[in-house]
């Protein structure tokens, strides 16, 4: 039987019992076996470059359970504990009276009973009542990002590209600062152009579509050039992991200790 | 009933979406707490919203092992491991130092970084046989890449400063021009969406339900 | 028959197998973990602007950090994160933490303990409070923008934040003297939209490499004051910071790896045009 005391007190300060289970699960063992467990669990993910094969599929739905359940719970945590169940008693929050303690909020129940519309799209005749929630979200959220999508990123987007002007009639000899200029204007119009549907893509329109073209390729040639850099990364970290806390930590200077004798 | 089916909803999203547009003209304390209690009760429903997204994935795993779909042996995996974390996080919460936190860093990190290392063998070959130029726009890209992925790492700095120098010119130029094409774009596009939902022309954010 | 075999050689080099492909790539990044070339790193305007921003702020400024990430983009991010954690540590601002994506909180707080390794003294709720993650994406930033407090009732170790000292004189976005946030996606674009230009806060960006060449549109706009690009990003700031730690050590396989990418990609654009070339000649002689 879950203690609901102990599950709401979980998280607010270690409990001498909660300290001897950190020093457990970060002592040297406990990190050991991890080490062997996550090993293991790479070389199987990395199966799937030769094939797609049963032990992939296995870590694929474990990795899928443990990342919901972890999920899950924190979403109680960070969220619905706070934010909801203490609005509304109070009495379970630990602090409870003190300064720093939660403080009934009747209000809160009004987007409880909203997001409970959104957990009944999962019971057949009852999931229209989670149109509601959504455009109550939906439509306040609309609304305040249109200015928010005007002001903060069409106008500042748009004075910058603008703002090149003047440097392509006062740049003078500095070919540099007026080739910079030239680029950006252009390329950002051009592309822009290129978007425009509404108008055929012909004469000089078309031109100045295909010059949009060519800036998009070269955008986009640079995207892959960093997106090289980033799958690479993302590699190297995995191979520092297997070479030096697993190879290295766990085999070779294990190895070494056995052979020296200690 | 049927109006609250249909049409309730396309008027509340009108109503929330004006009020919320009309308050950022309003310099009055009503606008502020508006904006606030919005904001609060936005954060409650999302948390619902997140709780019915994982109770989605478990639902449609739950039904594989009933009607035993082959392959179901996998959704028991998922299902056990789900129960299992749920269980020890609420018991002995999520952080650093708990079986979950534990599990956390040496179940969860190691497999989701590997799934996406793999990506780099299959950039790799990917890159190797079907990056061709065949056609003039095919070759600026390709030239554009080659440059930057040589020049932004310290042997193209090794091999000559210049080569530095251009990549970060391509980034700063010709990249940011395109990619702030792409961005008006975009801001316009939303936009535009924004006022098709608060007049309840796009609906489709609803969903079905019955 | 010379111009079968080597037409023969440009196919085979063009049909290459996958897997000597694979393999290349791991001793690419293998071979330089274990014999490093040591490479020098050269600094960049957008990585320099980012370090010269937080080391010229007085001490005690008011920073606030999201690290929107998980564990897939870790290895890029981390580093530049755990760099950037330590300048704001040594200069003694004070700093807020939130994270936007439901698998990162971990990952940060794992963050704050080695930094509290080298800064003893670096404390919770004194010089930084790890609001640690909540559901809503941009609600959230618009919910910082009003208050801490109200977001984040307790803070990610479970006290309530109302009563931190730190929390005293940065309670909300607008009150932080910069951001800096780390970003896997498009997180940052709310960050922008949502939370800097309303608040009127510079911000920097640590960015992925994926979404890098995304964010220089803000760069040149202002949006942003700088980038820390990727891996590579992160070497530069643990140089500047004279602390190469993980990224430095990395980036002679980087430089390996994209050398190996290079030559390959070049090689087989040439050897296909010239098979192009060849079989339109053989062409033309059949006819």
């Amino acid at each position: 039987m879950l203690n609901l005391a102990i599950l709401l007190q979980a998280e607010s300060h270690l409990l001498p019992w909660q300290q001897s289970m950190a020093d457990f699960f970060t002592g040297d063992t406990m990190v050991s076996i991890g080490t062997w467990i996550a090993a293991g669990l790479t070389l199987v993910m990395f199966s799937f470059i030769y094939k797609d094969n049963a032990l992939f599929r296995l870590g694929e739905h474990l990795y899928l359970g443990i990342s919901a359940g972890y999920l899950m719970s924190l979403y109680f945590f960070n969220n619905m504990k706070p934010v909801f169940i203490y609005q509304l008693l109070p009495w379970l929050d630990p602090k409870f009276g003190t300064p720093e303690g939660s403080t009934l909020n009747l209000w809160v129940l009004i987007p409880g009973v909203l997001g409970f519309f959104i957990l009944l799209r999962l019971v057949p005749g009852l999931g229209w009542l989670s149109r509601t929630t959504f455009a109550f979200y939906i439509g306040g959220f609309t609304g305040i990002s249109l200015s928010k999508v005007f002001s903060g990123l069409l106008l500042p987007q748009f004075y910058a590209t603008i703002d090149v002007i003047p440097y392509m009639v006062t740049s003078g000899p500095d070919f540099v600062k007026l080739l910079n200029a030239l680029v950006l204007f252009v390329g950002a119009l051009s592309v822009l152009v290129y978007f425009f549907f509404s108008v055929e893509h012909r004469g000089f329109v078309g031109g100045v579509a295909r010059i949009g073209v060519y800036t998009l390729m070269v955008a986009f040639g640079a995207t892959f050039g960093y997106t090289i850099m980033a799958r690479v990364s993302l590699l190297i970290g995995r191979m520092q992991f297997l070479m030096f806390d697993w190879i290295n930590a766990e085999i070779i200077q294990r190895l070494a200790v056995i052979f020296r004798g200690g | 009933m049927q109006f609250f089916r249909k049409q309730f909803p396309i008027l509340l999203a009108f109503a929330m979406g004006m009020t919320m547009f009309i308050r950022e003209f309003v310099p009055a304390k009503i606008a502020t707490d508006l904006y606030e209690g919005f904001t609060k009760w936005a954060i409650v429903i999302v948390g619902f919203s997140a709780v019915f997204a994982i109770l989605s994935l478990l639902h449609h795993h739950v039904n594989r092992v009933r009607r035993k779909v082959p392959g179901y042996g996998y959704s028991m995996v998922t299902i056990i491991a789900f129960i299992q974390m749920l269980l020890l996080g609420l018991i002995f919460s999520v952080r650093p130092g708990t079986p979950v936190g534990w599990e956390y860093w040496w179940l969860f990190v190691p497999m989701q970084a590997t799934m996406f290392a793999t990506l780099a063998f299959f950039i790799a070959s990917a890159a190797f046989r079907a990056f061709r130029a065949r056609t003039w726009e095919a070759l600026a890209l390709l030239i554009a890449g080659l440059l930057v992925m040589i020049g932004r790492v310290p042997i193209g700095e090794f091999i000559s400063p210049y080569l530095s120098d251009f990549a970060g010119w391509i980034m700063n130029n010709p990249n940011m021009a395109g990619l702030r094409g792409v961005v008006l774009g975009v801001a316009l596009a939303q936009i535009a969406i924004s006022v098709r939902i608060i007049f309840g022309i796009e609906r489709t954010y609803m969903g079905g339900g019955d | 028959m010379e111009n079968e075999a080597k037409r023969n050689f440009l196919e085979l080099f063009l049909l290459l197998d996958r897997r000597i492909i694979y393999t290349l790539v791991a001793l690419a990044v293998a071979i330089p973990l274990i014999w490093p070339i040591g490479l020098p790193i050269r600094i960049t305007p957008e990585v320099q602007s980012v370090f010269d921003k937080i080391e010229n702020l007085p001490e005690g400024s008011n920073i606030m950090m999201s690290a929107d990430f998980d564990p897939a983009s870790q290895p890029e991010l981390y580093p530049m994160m755990k760099a950037v954690m330590r300048h704001i540590a040594r200069k003694k601002h004070k700093l807020a933490i939130t994270v936007l994506w439901p698998n990162g909180p971990n990952l940060v707080a794992q963050c704050i303990e080695e930094v509290k390794e080298e800064y003893p003294n670096w404390r919770s709720g004194d010089d930084f409070v790890f609001l640690g993650y909540q559901v809503g994406g941009t609600i959230v930033i618009i919910g910082v923008g009003n208050s801490f407090v109200e977001t984040f009732p307790k803070d990610y170790y479970g006290n309530a934040t109302s009563t931190m000292p730190v929390i005293k004189n940065f309670n909300r976005l607008g009150q932080a003297d910069y951001m800096i946030m780390f970003e896997a996606g498009n997180s940052g674009d709310w960050w922008i939209v949502y939370g800097t230009e309303v608040h009127d806060v510079e911000v920097g960006g640590g960015v992925t490499a994926v979404v890098a060449p995304q964010y220089y549109p803000y760069l040149q706009a202002k949006q942003l004051n700088g980038i820390i690009g990727g891996l590579k990003g992160a070497a530069e700031y643990e140089m500047l910071m004279e602390h190469p730690d993980m990224a430095v050590a990395a980036m002679d396989s980087q430089s390996m790896v994209h050398a190996l990418l290079f030559v390959a990609i070049v090689l087989a654009n040439i050897f296909a045009f010239a098979l192009a070339i060849q079989k339109r000649n053989a062409a033309r002689r059949e006819k």
